[in-house]
């Protein structure tokens, strides 16, 4: 597929120092992640077999030549891909949770699961909201979230897809996780 | 929300976050204490970062799950699209939108009748299935009949072409009938008044054979003329064989009912009758009578209504108004409740539907009785009236779960008693079941030290680890402590009760201004143990301190002050005192009797007092107090040793006045109840001293049974949360009739689908990795867990639902990126692709001789069953329908063949809920086995074809179950009170008979 190639060659360029590369790779991604997640959140997957964690790595599969590409790219990989989940959640969110625009922002809480159609909404967009807010305080933490939360990745592939350890990953998301809760009371 | 606060400042606050996170939680808390120290501000808000990275659960979810159900629902049309018109109504506005769908104000367009209607539209159908719109339609008659004044009328419905099904209804503008009471400030009378009409609509509904099943104040509008109007009657139903078209489980379970209104039988997937109806209606009563729910719930969190509604006893409406009345009237109101009202409450919440008003004129009938001071069927009938009080468990060598239910229950019938501290009972229940159930998780041993983590156990492990844990909160560690303290001494363990009581008794000592109650139970519970250790002095100054402080607390009639001399009346028996004894028994009786509903407290003080005078040798008196006690506890279930016990004793007494021929036959039968329900050998029910002599047999324990199979299964039973579990999915063996349920596997990830090989000695199973998954091996007793394929990084993506070859030398599986069938030898060797099919094949079964292969594949359109020769070839089609819907299946087809070869059961979808199919492998003979409204998936034959094990899936948890090949004699194997995920069991082949258990 000429995606696949485009994608993998993307990766390979932003290793070798292309900055645009990652622009360009970021549609992409988006695009084919969009279809997955459409497909897969629809609960086609035998219910419980699979975490809906395995999206990301399922795109990765599916988008990325492995022959072509060190394990160093996967990391880059996962940091776009965790970025273009949080996008296509969001968006959906919003188209979903549309009606009440105007409306005053609803309190959302981080306790407890949110349950009805608009909660669920509510609170991916109220979380995005905060995040681009945390981004402007400590960037890396953002992207944690965006990784662990989004993304659905773990300590270990956080930390390949932010080029930093894991037990950096672990204290930046109790960090994250902190402030995410102050501001949403 | 504003932060004033500068990136500069949040520098500061992270990077003290960080040196605290490098520590360990004790040295941790006194860094952040010097923050604060040195700097308050910053102090505070390192604290609360690190407080709120403890609340934040809904972050530990993937954001992925969370929005599944948004993917979910198909778009409802807007005012701005096309569609605008349904059959003759024009839509105005919309009035709402919720998950099923959207409302919308509209009316007729032809002019005919100029009314107004709302007309709600629901999710998409995929287009075209005759059968369903059939259905539909033919549920629309029987509703459409429905004429009563006070229930909106569904005027019209139908399915439009590109199938978007709508109703309209009577539009009915009003309140919600629990606000407006609340609004114009009903009194108790009023609001019964109401209440009963909406019983009498309830009632016509049910005369002409329709249920509402989703009663709620949403559902119950008061006009502005305060006529009542029900709604939406029956709908659930019809949203019923809608919603399984479309959704996923979470989305289904969350709309098809409000579980707080949700009867027992609905949350386990029981048959619906007219008596589900009366059980919303007590808790609506309930509602409009104390402002609250029955089950005092804190978070709104589906699997804690579930497990409420199923094993948690409702709070009579009496006790509920005391902690929601705020205004100094509470116990006026709490006065006016009690007895009558409490009454019919309960017994409409009663768990048993047959224990509850049959029908909505009975429960209007009863609560007319009350208004006109009639007596109330629900208080004089005493078989209808019940307290039951919770059941600890006795048994030895029972598995983790039941401790933990234990001590959870232990604990809620503790806080049931707590009136006042709302708030902050709710932040300390919440801690301690968050602590306790840690220390529990981490008292597990792991599979390799011996599976079965018994009571004992894992109460010992518990129990050191919390003597020594300064680090959690006093009065937390306090009542766990307590907690721990009563498991041993109903397990009889007495010395390590002594133990945990005594330091609960310091801990509480020192804590003395907060909690006088807490240290009068324990003292009390302490005198109890220390009267069975035989220290008798130190056991009565327990009580006699206990007593005083009950006496100054609560006045001198309150029960807790006669449970206390109860015990101390026993004491004093002991030490040969008896005129003491009498006298302190008398006092309890006395207040036992006064109390209204005290009917289990007054057997006991009875009991107690009778003991005394057969002491005395009394023993006409002691044998008219023992009658009335046995009556008294024969009316109530459960406990059943305290009526043997009354048994024993009153044969006591009998026997002193000579009628032995009377005390002989009573005796004997006395004894034999004891023994069938209280095996183990300590007796530690006081008994009058003649009886006591005679010994507890420790005989005629269950002989023990042989099984020749097992079935393995997976369960996310051994999560953290100690009501919906939410563990990682393991592999569970188990006997067949569901006893001795042992876990296989330890894993952080999901291990998942197990397949006996057909020698019985080993389990194929997936297992996710986190970034893929695998098919894996393991011995039937769970050692030697080895990988078979390494497909995870690789194209195929990873491979899952193992089937193996009858000679156990390969194993086919499903491939996970582009499904297909492939087969390996067990060694890891030999990878082929069977079918190499650009559609999706999936979920392969072997024949038992080998030759031929069941699997599923949607090559033609929808997925279908399949059989095709072993190496792959001939493929040929059996099934037509198999599945509903288009693209991979939503739930599990998994078709498996019956031990003989000649027939293949599978799940389906295709009658509307999923259920269980047998077809015979020509394709011929296609019969349904299930019959029931949740979902059934997942088959598996026992060794001699007589038998299917599968399991049932109902709003938000799932049961292991069994059937015989025809469908008849269905038997649930796992325990309901888990609340958890029990799924994808698998019968083993016959088993070597020569397996020690």
């Amino acid at each position: 597929m000429n995606d696949e190639h485009d994608i993998t060659g993307l990766l390979l360029a932003w290793r070798a120092g292309d900055q645009d590369a990652l622009d360009r790779l970021f549609p992409l991604v988006y695009d084919a992640l969009r279809g997955i997640a459409h497909r897969q959140l629809r609960g086609e997957q035998p219910d419980r077999t699979l975490g809906t964690t395995a999206l990301v790595h399922e795109a990765y599969l599916k988008l990325v030549d492995q022959t072509k590409v060190q394990w160093t790219d996967r990391g880059h990989f996962f940091a776009v891909a965790a970025r273009a989940m949080r996008r296509i959640l969001v968006d959906q969110a919003r188209r979903r949770g549309a009606l009440k625009r105007g409306a005053a922002p609803k309190r959302v809480s981080l306790t407890d699961f949110p349950v009805a159609i608009e909660e669920r909404a509510d609170t991916l967009i109220a979380l995005d909201e905060a995040l681009t807010e945390l981004a402007g305080v400590d960037e890396r933490l953002s992207q944690v979230v965006e990784c662990r939360f989004f993304g659905g990745l773990t300590e270990e592939e956080t930390a390949e897809a932010l080029s930093v350890t894991a037990r950096t990953v672990r204290r930046d998301w109790t960090k994250a996780k902190g402030w995410l809760q102050r501001a949403l009371q | 929300m504003t932060r004033p606060a500068s990136a500069a400042w949040w520098q500061r606050v992270f990077d003290a976050a960080d040196r605290a996170l490098e520590l360990e939680p004790p040295e941790r808390a006194s860094f952040v204490e010097q923050c604060r120290v040195d700097d308050a501000a910053l102090g505070a808000e390192v604290a609360a970062l690190l407080a709120g990275a403890e609340a934040a659960p809904v972050l530990d979810t993937p954001a992925a799950e969370i929005a599944a159900p948004l993917f979910d629902e198909p778009v409802v049309p807007n005012l701005a699209e096309p569609r605008s018109r349904f059959g003759p109504y024009r839509i105005l506005r919309e009035l709402g939108r919720g998950g099923m769908g959207a409302v919308y104000l509209a009316e007729r367009s032809d002019d005919q009748y100029e009314k107004r209607v709302a007309l709600k539209v629901l999710p998409a159908w995929s287009a075209g299935d005759d059968r369903r719109v059939q259905r539909f339609l033919d549920e629309r008659q029987i509703l459409a009949a429905l004429d009563h004044p006070d229930i909106a009328r569904l005027l019209d419905g139908g399915v439009t072409p590109d199938g978007l099904p709508w109703f309209a209804m009577e539009y009915v503008e009003g309140i919600p009938v629990d606000r407006y009471c609340e609004e114009q400030r009903l009194s108790v009378e009023a609001r019964l008044e109401l209440f009963c009409r909406v019983c009498a609509a309830v009632q016509y509904a049910h005369r002409n054979l329709v249920v509402h099943r989703d009663l709620k104040p949403a559902n119950i509008l008061v006009t502005a003329e305060a006529r009542i109007k029900l709604l939406d009657f029956g709908i659930a139903k019809l949203l019923a064989t809608e919603l399984q078209a479309g959704a996923s489980l979470t989305a289904t379970s969350e709309r098809l009912l409000t579980p707080m209104y949700a009867s027992p039988e609905q949350i386990r997937g029981d048959p619906i009758s007219t008596a589900t109806d009366v059980y919303a209606l007590g808790v609506l009563l309930h509602l409009l009578l104390t402002g609250t729910d029955p089950y005092r719930l804190s978070t709104g969190q589906q699997h804690e209504v579930i497990h409420a509604v199923l094993e948690r006893e409702p709070e009579p409406p009496s006790v509920a108004i005391l902690r929601t009345g705020g205004d100094g009237t509470a116990a006026k109101r709490a006065r006016r409740l009690r007895g009558d009202l409490d009454a019919i409450v309960l017994r409409a919440l009663e768990k048993d539907p047959a224990r509850r008003y049959g029908t909505a004129e009975q429960l209007e009938a009863d609560v007319r009785h009350h208004l006109t001071g009639l007596p109330v069927a629900a208080r004089t009938g005493s078989r209808f009236y019940q307290t039951r009080k919770f059941l600890r468990r006795h048994r030895w060598g029972v598995a983790l779960t039941a401790a933990v239910a234990l001590l959870v229950v232990g604990f809620a019938a503790v806080t049931a008693v707590q009136a006042a501290r709302i708030a902050l009972e709710r932040d300390r229940a919440e801690e301690f079941i968050r602590y306790l159930s840690n220390v529990m998780r981490n008292a597990v041993p792991s599979p390799g030290q011996g599976r079965t983590a018994t009571s004992r156990e894992v109460l010992d492990t518990s129990a050191s680890r919390v003597e020594r844990d300064l680090s959690v909160q006093p009065d937390v560690r306090a009542r766990v402590m307590f907690e721990m303290g009563s498991a041993y001494r109903d397990l009889a363990i007495y010395d390590r009760a002594q133990n945990l009581l005594e330091a609960t008794v310091v801990l509480r000592r020192r804590l003395l201004p907060a909690g006088p109650r807490e240290l009068a139970r324990t003292l009390d519970a302490l005198g109890g143990v220390l009267f069975q250790r035989g220290q008798l002095d130190s056991a009565a100054r327990m009580y006699d301190e206990a007593l005083a402080i009950r006496r100054r607390l609560l006045g001198r009639s309150h029960g807790d002050v006669a449970r206390t001399l109860v015990g101390l009346s026993a004491v004093r028996r002991a030490q040969g005192r008896l005129r003491e004894a009498e006298a302190t028994s008398r006092e309890a009786l006395e207040i036992d009797r006064a109390r209204s509903d005290a009917y289990a407290d007054v057997a006991q003080s009875l009991r107690g007092l009778g003991h005394v005078l057969l002491d005395q040798a009394k023993y006409p008196p002691a044998e008219s107090l023992y009658t009335e006690a046995l009556s008294l506890l024969r009316e109530r279930p459960g406990d059943s040793t305290e009526v043997a016990a009354s048994m024993i004793d009153l044969a006591g007494a009998l026997r002193g006045q000579g009628k032995t021929a009377a005390a002989d036959s009573l005796l004997r039968y006395g004894l034999a109840l004891y023994r069938r329900v209280a095996p183990a050998a300590t007796l530690t029910i006081p008994l009058a001293p003649e009886v006591a002599r005679i010994p507890a047999s420790t005989g005629g324990a269950a002989p023990l049974r042989h099984f020749d199979s097992k079935i393995a299964f997976v369960t996310d039973r051994d999560g953290p949360d100690p009501i919906g579990h939410l563990g990682n999915s393991e592999i569970y063996v188990m006997n067949p009739d569901g006893s001795d349920q042992r876990r296989l596997t330890v894993h952080e990830g999901i291990d998942n689908q197990p397949a006996w090989s057909p020698d019985g000695k080993r389990i194929a199973f997936s297992r996710g990795l986190g970034t893929g998954i695998d098919v894996f091996v393991m011995n039937a007793d769970g050692s030697e867990q080895t990988r078979v394929t390494h497909l995870t990084d690789t194209d195929v993506g990873g491979g899952l639902s193992p089937t193996w070859s009858p000679d156990g030398m390969r194993i086919a599986f499903q491939s996970f990126v582009q499904p297909d069938i492939y087969v390996i030898n067990v060694d890891g060797t030999g990878l082929r692709n069977l079918t190499n099919h650009p559609a999706r094949d999936f979920q392969p079964a072997w024949s038992p001789d080998g030759s031929r292969m069941a699997f599923l594949s949607n090559r033609d359109g929808r997925p279908e069953v399949y059989v095709m020769n072993a190496d792959g070839t001939a493929p040929v089609r059996l099934t037509v329908n198999a599945q509903s819907s288009e693209g991979t299946p939503r739930w599990n087809p998994s078709p498996t063949w019956s031990p003989d070869g000649t027939k293949i059961a599978f799940a389906s979808d295709r009658d509307g809920d999923q259920e269980i199919y047998v077809v015979n492998a020509d394709g011929t003979g296609l019969t349904r086995l299930t019959f029931n409204p949740s979902q059934d998936g997942y088959p598996s034959w026992s060794p001699d074809g007589r038998q299917i094990v599968f399991y049932r899936r109902v709003l938000g948890h799932a049961q292991v179950f069994v059937m015989g090949a025809d469908g008849g004699n269905v038997t649930r194997l796992t325990e309901l009170s888990t609340v958890s995920f029990n799924a994808w069991p698998s019968w083993s082949p016959r088993l070597s008979a020569t397996r020690p258990r």
